[in-house]
């Protein structure tokens, strides 16, 4: 998604400053002043999930009169590129990992160079990169570990929207399950060259 | 030309599918293949998609239930029964309602405790409210029912690979009942590998846990986080037992209650190995067709004959099959193939979307790039457009006017006649005459490959050599 074509609106009469659409955002397209929702359109991706969320049924998704270019995305120039590349190199990460399938552009690598170029939070990433448009959930871990190796400390804010969580099966290297008959462990870890960073990048699909 | 002789369950309409359209089986051009005519060993159903029927689904759960130890429920307590999303899209839903409701009835009769419904839904959250409303679950359960989706409020769970996370909600109660079913669904992504403890990562889990599981972990090695959740003291000290509705591509086949809920995953991997490994794999002799959705779930979950369409999707590598690493997966195997072209199928020459649940929240990728797609009506289409979560869809799907336009135009263009409707139907499939004939043509040749050859790789690659199915 290189461009976002709807953006979210509401009836502020009808908004009754209940928090759940701020809580929904993925991007911080919302904030609450006064127990009422404004929105951020430059920061709104589109997704929808706060008029799904709203139970007062006040909001709704409305096409942009100009399409909002994402500010990160394919193609990278060669500097950034670079950078980010390091930082996926960091988080002991592959670098072909599509993080977030929703979006096609949102790349380990996209992610990554977000993430250089200043995003310090997931909302920052979603709303530079148009990451977390569609199911919001599979992105997250792999997100937290970019941000976390670029020394981003990642913590619970507005109350359950987020807790700290990106394990991968690189951090059970030489645990107890690898090798273990059955956990597959060793096996994954073999195949897909992650117990050492050969993997090369494959050209965008 | 008639049409298909047996029609498809019926659906729960829903705010995330467009209105309801005439179901494709009752149109001209479509038989109905059953699944023991391709397949004759596979099990006899209990239940057939007739009211009459529940009354089975009640008994044998009751059986099976009376079995079960639940003597760690005390007066006063409070129990939850956690129920998941998809058993509420097999065959309509009923059977699992109903298997639902006997637990309820049976813990009452045996402990004096009245259960409360914890309805974890994937990500809509007016899911749980069309769920308790069309089956009337409120008042079944006197008003004891709330749903849970990954964005709920988290619980931290302390395990032997660090601290997880599930959904407050559906531990929220001194004791729980795990309230499943087995349909194997995405086999591709599961692997068979303790599917029957899928629920814990992903329906009574967090966001950022479902995101370990799918993202960040190998399609084999995942399997290590449903067990060590599910092992957890954290889920040991409230878990009492668990209930599974069994299926086969027939039907449904049986509830089996246990508290036990390894020794279940054991009888159902066995048993699912040979069937849905029969029919996996028969998918996967389909050289080309066109692909109809035509239900009340997201496109990749419609079942035809009791497979789901995303086992069509990647069946051209077997799922079932543990020495290959991936059949779907965030992750690149060097030289093999990305998670994008796993889910492209050149076998699929077109998909005409009837009716199924916009993408909401589930992406299909480069599908309908590989695959050219026909939604029929301008306004499902609107729809599509409206779906971040696939940006890529509005701009290579076709529209047509009407179902017929949109299965010609699929035909021609993919030069086939063989059609397959994924329309929640189980015990049959709904499919062009060419289809039906081919798939006889297949079927016997890959029941004797299976049963001599695949099956016992399977069982021995999951230490099952020894569990007969």
């Amino acid at each position: 998604m290189a461009q976002l074509n709807y953006v979210a609106e509401l009836d502020l009469e009808g908004c009754t400053g209940c928090n759940w659409c701020d809580i929904a955002c993925p991007s911080g397209a919302i904030t609450m002043s006064e127990r009422k929702a404004y929105i951020e359109d430059a920061r709104c991706i589109g997704c929808g999930y706060c008029v799904d969320r709203c139970p007062e049924d006040v909001m709704w998704m409305t096409e942009r009169s100009e399409p909002l270019a994402l500010p990160v995305a394919e193609p990278l120039d060669a500097d950034l590129r670079e950078r980010a590349l390091a930082l996926v190199a960091k988080a002991d990460m592959s670098v072909n990992s599509p993080v977030c399938p929703c979006a096609p552009s949102a790349s380990a690598v996209v992610v990554a160079a977000a993430i250089v170029s200043g995003a310090e939070t997931l909302e920052d990433v979603s709303a530079m990169t148009g990451m977390r448009g569609g199911c919001k959930i599979y992105c997250v871990a792999p997100t937290l570990r970019l941000l976390k190796a670029a020394g981003h400390e990642v913590k619970p804010n507005k109350g359950f929207r987020l807790y700290d969580l990106s394990l991968t099966m690189m951090d059970l290297e030489g645990s107890e399950l690898d090798g273990e008959s059955g956990s597959w462990l060793a096996e994954d870890l073999d195949v897909y060259q992650v117990r050492k960073e050969t993997s090369k990048e494959r050209s965008p699909e | 030309m008639s049409a298909a002789s047996v029609m498809p369950p019926d659906f729960m309409p829903s705010d995330y599918a467009p209105a309801l359209r005439p179901r494709v089986a009752a149109m001209p051009g479509f038989v109905s293949l059953p699944v023991r005519e391709l397949f004759p060993d596979f099990p006899e159903p209990i239940y057939t998609d007739d009211a009459d029927d529940l009354g089975r689904i009640r008994r044998a759960a009751a059986a099976t239930l009376r079995a079960v130890d639940m003597s760690k429920i005390k007066k006063g307590e409070s129990v939850n029964i956690c129920a998941s999303e998809h058993g509420f899209g097999i065959m309509g839903g009923r059977p699992y309602v109903e298997m639902i409701k006997t637990i309820r009835d049976l813990v009452i009769e045996r402990t004096g405790v009245k259960p409360r419904l914890r309805l974890a839904m994937y990500r809509g959250h007016k899911e749980a409210e069309e769920v308790e409303q069309h089956f009337e679950l409120g008042e079944y359960f006197e008003g004891q029912v709330k749903g849970l989706l990954p964005f709920d409020k988290g619980v931290p769970i302390e395990t032997r690979i660090g601290t997880l996370y599930g959904v407050a909600r559906a531990y929220d109660a001194k004791h729980f009942i795990h309230a499943y079913y087995d349909d194997p669904r995405e086999m591709y992504f599961n692997r068979l590998l303790y599917k029957s403890l899928k629920s814990f990562v992903m329906s009574y889990a967090r966001m950022e846990t479902r995101s370990v599981y799918h993202a960040n972990f190998g399609n084999r090695s995942s399997s290590i986080l449903p067990r060590a959740i599910f092992d957890s003291d954290f889920v040991q000290q409230r878990y009492v037992f668990s209930c599974v509705l069994r299926t086969s591509p027939t039907g449904v086949i049986d509830v089996q209650a246990s508290n036990d809920l390894y020794e279940i995953d054991r009888t159902i991997t066995a048993d699912h190995l040979k069937s849905y490994g029969k029919m996996q794999r028969l998918f996967g002799e389909i050289e080309d067709c066109v692909a109809v959705w035509d239900g009340g779930r997201w496109g990749y979950y419609l079942h035809a004959g009791g497979v789901i369409y995303g086992v069509l999707l990647t069946s051209r590598r077997d799922s079932f099959d543990l020495s290959v690493p991936s059949t779907a997966s965030w992750f690149v195997e060097p030289g093999g193939a990305g998670a994008g072209e796993q889910l492209m199928n050149p076998a699929i020459r077109g998909i005409v979307v009837n009716q199924a649940w916009v993408g909401a929240g589930i992406p299909y990728g480069a599908m309908p790039i590989a695959s050219p797609t026909y939604v029929v009506g301008q306004e499902q289409a609107k729809l599509w457009r409206q779906d971040a979560s696939n940006p890529v869809f509005a701009d290579v799907m076709n529209v047509e006017p009407t179902f017929d336009d949109a299965l010609e135009a699929a035909q021609h263009r993919g030069a086939t006649d063989k059609v397959l409707v994924f329309d929640g139907s189980y015990g049959h499939l709904t499919v062009s005459p060419s289809m039906a004939n081919f798939l006889r043509s297949r079927a016997s040749a890959v029941s004797e490959h299976v049963e001599s050859e695949l099956l016992p790789m399977w069982l021995r690659q999951r230490g099952l050599e020894g569990v007969t199915p």
